[in-house]
C-alpha cells in the first residue's frame, strides 16, 4: 500500500499514460520536447490512428447491455459506429408485457422498464 | 481460449467444413462470413442446436463500405447458456433484398425497421416493414454514405404563414471534412 | 318475436388511444398509439424517432476524441458507462489493455453511476404511480454524487471523464475521502426510501404480478439487465466478461428476482443500489 500512496500523490503519472499515440502528452512535456510536441499535434488535429478491423465493446449499464460495435479502416475516422442500447429493445417488447393489462398499468410498466428516450432514438 | 472455444472451434469445423470462413478473437467473441442465402439456415441452427444454443440477438447493423461489396450487415448473437458471443456477417446481395430472421428471433423486428429505414435494405418476409426513426414523410436513406451530412431539407417556422414548413437547406458555410492521415499511415497491404 | 325487433345489431370496433409524445408520464417523446377495450389494453404501438439526433452518423465524421461527448449524450441519466463502452470498443480495436489503477478508477465511476441512475428509476417510477416524496430525496442524493462528477471533470452532467486510454483528467487529492463520507451516510437514504415503499399497500397492489416476464420470451426479443434478472436467470455482463472487465477482483452479488414482475425489479434495482455501495466500499480501501 505505501507503493500506491507513492504512486497516488504524483497523480499525473499514473492516470496519463506515455504512449502518445494514444493520449496526448502533458503541457509540460509538450513545451519542452520536440516529439511531445509533435505527437499533441497529430493528436488533436488527426486524431487516434484506427486500424482496419472490427470490435465490440459491451458494458453492464444499469438498464441493460451497452454496447458499440466499431468497424474502422485504417484511417482516424471509423466507417460504422454502431450503439447497442437497451432501451430500443425493453420498448419493443412492451406490446407483450402489456397484454391484458390495464391501461392505468402502462405507466408502471413504462417506469419499470426504465426508458431513456436519448439512447432509443439515438 | 477456453474450453468452449476450443470446442466450438473443432465442432464448427467437423459440421460446416470449408463452406463457412470464422475468425477467431481468442475467448472474447468469434466472426462468422456467410452467404445471404444460408443466412436463415444457420441463424436457425445456432439458435436451436442444443450445443450452441445462441438464443439472444442483441444487435443487428449494416454497414456500408465503400468498396465493391457495398453493404454488411452484422448480427451480434449471445449464447447464455455458454456465455459466449458471436457475429455473422453477412454481405448484401445488389438486389438489396435478404431474407429477415424474424421467425427465428422476434426482437429483430425494430432492427430490420431501423435498416430499412437507413440503408434501404427490404426484409424479405418481415411482414411490417416500415419507418421507424426518421420524420414521418422523409424520403431517401439517410446512413447510406452518398447522403450527405447536413440533408437535403430543413424544417423551420415561417412567421408570415404562422406554420412549419419544410424548404431545401440553404448552409452558410459547406461542411468542413478534411482528411490528414498521412499516406504513411495508411497501410497499402491488408 | 317481439324481443327481436327491439335489438339492433351493430359492430364494435376498439378504440384507438394516442398517448402522445407530450405526457408526464412518457418519459421523454414516446408516442403509443393503444387500442382499446374498454379499458384492457389489446395492442400497442410504439412510435419513435422523436428524439433522432443522428448520433450513429455524425460520429462517421468525427475522430476519437470528438466522438466521445457524443456518449454521454445518449442515455443521459448514466453517462459514465456510455463513454466507458466506446473507450472499451476502441482499446479491444487497438489491442490496448489499461493499467490496474485505471481498470479499478472506471470501476468507481461506473458504480457511482449506477447509484445515479437507480436513484433515478425507482423515483420517477415511484412519481409516476403516485409517490412524490422518493422522488425529492433521491434528487438530493443525485445532487450529492454529481458533486463528484465535478470534482472530477468540471462537469455535473456531461462528463467526458473516461476516455480510450484512461482519463482525460487526473484524480485530485482528496477525492476518496469525501467519496467515504457519502457511502457513510447512503444506505440510511436508501433505507429511507424502502420504509416508504416497500410494505405501503397501494405500492404493492399497483406493482405485484404487473408486467411479468416471460423467460422465453425474454431471450428472444434481446431483453437484459434487470428484466432478465426479474424473472430469475442471473446474468449480469460484469460476472460474465469479469476477466475484461477488472471485476474479478470484487466480490459481487447479483440479486434475482423470481416471479418477473415490476415488484420483484424494483427490489431488485434497490438491492443494487446497496450493493454498488459495498463495491464502492472495497474500490475506496483499495486506492486508501
Amino acid at each position: 500500500m505505501m507503493l500506491v500512496l507513492f504512486f497516488f500523490k504524483d497523480s499525473d503519472k499514473f492516470t496519463k499514460i506515455y504512449d502518445h499515440k494514444l493520449m496526448p502528452p502533458s503541457r509540460n512535456m509538450m513545451k519542452n520536447s520536440m516529439e511531445s510536441l509533435i505527437h499533441h499535434f497529430k493528436f488533436y488535429t488527426e486524431g487516434v490512428f484506427l486500424p482496419a478491423g472490427f470490435s465490440y465493446g459491451s458494458i453492464e449499464a444499469p438498464k441493460g447491455e451497452f454496447g458499440v460495435s466499431l468497424i474502422s479502416t485504417d484511417d482516424s475516422l471509423p466507417i460504422r459506429c454502431s450503439i447497442r442500447s437497451p432501451g430500443f429493445f425493453h420498448l419493443q417488447g412492451l406490446d407483450c408485457l402489456l397484454k391484458s393489462h390495464l391501461i392505468a398499468d402502462l405507466t408502471t410498466i413504462i417506469g419499470t422498464l426504465d426508458l431513456v428516450f436519448g439512447e432509443i432514438d439515438r | 481460449m477456453n474450453s468452449f472455444s476450443l470446442r466450438l472451434q473443432s465442432l464448427f469445423i467437423k459440421v460446416f467444413g470449408n463452406k463457412l470462413r470464422a475468425v477467431f478473437f481468442g475467448d472474447n467473441f468469434f466472426l462468422l462470413d456467410v452467404n445471404s442465402r444460408d443466412l436463415k439456415l444457420i441463424c436457425f441452427f445456432l439458435k436451436n442446436f442444443s450445443f450452441f444454443k445462441f438464443d439472444s440477438l442483441i444487435n443487428l447493423f449494416s454497414t456500408d463500405s465503400m468498396g465493391i461489396g457495398r453493404y454488411f450487415l452484422y448480427y451480434n448473437l449471445i449464447s447464455i447458456k455458454n456465455k459466449f458471443r458471436m457475429f455473422i456477417r453477412t454481405l448484401v446481395p445488389s438486389s438489396m433484398i435478404i431474407t429477415s430472421i424474424i421467425n427465428i428471433y422476434p426482437g429483430c423486428n425494430w432492427l430490420e425497421r431501423e435498416i430499412w429505414d437507413f440503408f434501404g435494405i427490404f426484409f424479405y418476409e418481415h411482414g411490417d416493414l416500415r419507418r421507424i426513426l426518421t420524420d414521418y414523410g422523409f424520403e431517401g436513406f439517410p446512413l447510406r454514405k452518398n447522403f450527405p451530412l447536413t440533408g437535403f431539407f430543413e424544417v423551420l417556422y415561417d412567421i408570415e404563414i404562422k406554420a412549419v414548413i419544410y424548404t431545401f437547406l440553404e448552409v452558410t458555410q459547406e461542411l468542413r471534412f478534411y482528411k490528414f492521415t498521412s499516406p504513411w499511415d495508411r497501410s497499402f497491404f491488408h | 318475436m317481439k324481443y327481436s325487433k327491439q335489438y339492433k345489431s351493430f359492430k364494435v370496433k376498439n378504440f384507438l388511444l394516442n398517448f402522445g409524445p407530450q405526457h408526464p408520464a412518457a418519459h421523454g417523446v414516446l408516442r403509443l398509439i393503444l387500442e382499446l377495450d374498454g379499458e384492457l389494453v389489446i395492442k400497442t404501438e410504439a412510435h419513435i424517432g422523436l428524439l433522432h439526433r443522428g448520433t450513429e452518423k455524425l460520429i462517421e465524421y468525427k475522430n476519437t476524441l470528438q466522438a466521445l461527448p457524443y456518449f454521454d449524450r445518449l442515455d443521459y441519466v448514466s453517462m459514465m458507462v456510455q463513454e466507458y463502452a466506446f473507450s472499451k470498443a476502441v482499446e479491444n480495436l487497438l489491442g490496448y489493455s489499461i493499467n490496474i489503477f485505471d481498470i479499478i478508477l472506471r470501476i468507481v465511476l461506473i458504480e457511482i453511476t449506477r447509484i445515479l441512475n437507480h436513484l433515478l428509476a425507482i423515483t420517477t417510477h415511484a412519481l409516476d404511480v403516485g409517490a412524490m416524496t422518493p422522488f425529492l430525496w433521491a434528487f438530493e442524493e443525485r445532487e450529492k454524487l454529481m458533486f463528484f462528477y465535478e470534482r472530477l471533470s468540471g462537469a455535473r452532467l456531461h462528463a467526458a471523464l473516461i476516455r480510450p486510454g484512461g482519463f482525460t483528467r487526473s484524480i485530485p487529492l482528496g477525492f476518496f475521502e469525501e467519496l467515504k463520507q457519502f457511502l457513510i451516510q447512503f444506505p440510511s437514504r436508501i433505507d429511507e426510501i424502502e420504509d416508504l415503499l416497500n410494505k405501503n399497500r397501494i405500492w404493492y397492489q399497483r406493482l405485484y404480478n404487473i408486467g411479468i416476464v416471460n423467460l422465453k420470451d425474454a431471450f428472444s426479443y434481446g431483453f437484459t439487465g434487470v428484466l432478465l434478472r426479474g424473472s430469475g436467470l442471473a446474468w449480469d455482463l460484469r460476472d460474465v466478461e469479469s476477466n475484461q472487465n477488472g471485476y474479478d477482483l470484487f466480490n459481487l452479488t447479483i440479486p434475482i428476482g423470481s416471479v418477473g414482475d415490476c415488484y420483484d425489479r424494483y427490489l431488485i434495482r434497490l438491492y443494487e443500489m446497496r450493493s454498488s455501495c459495498l463495491l464502492l466500499n472495497d474500490a475506496c480501501s483499495f486506492f486508501f
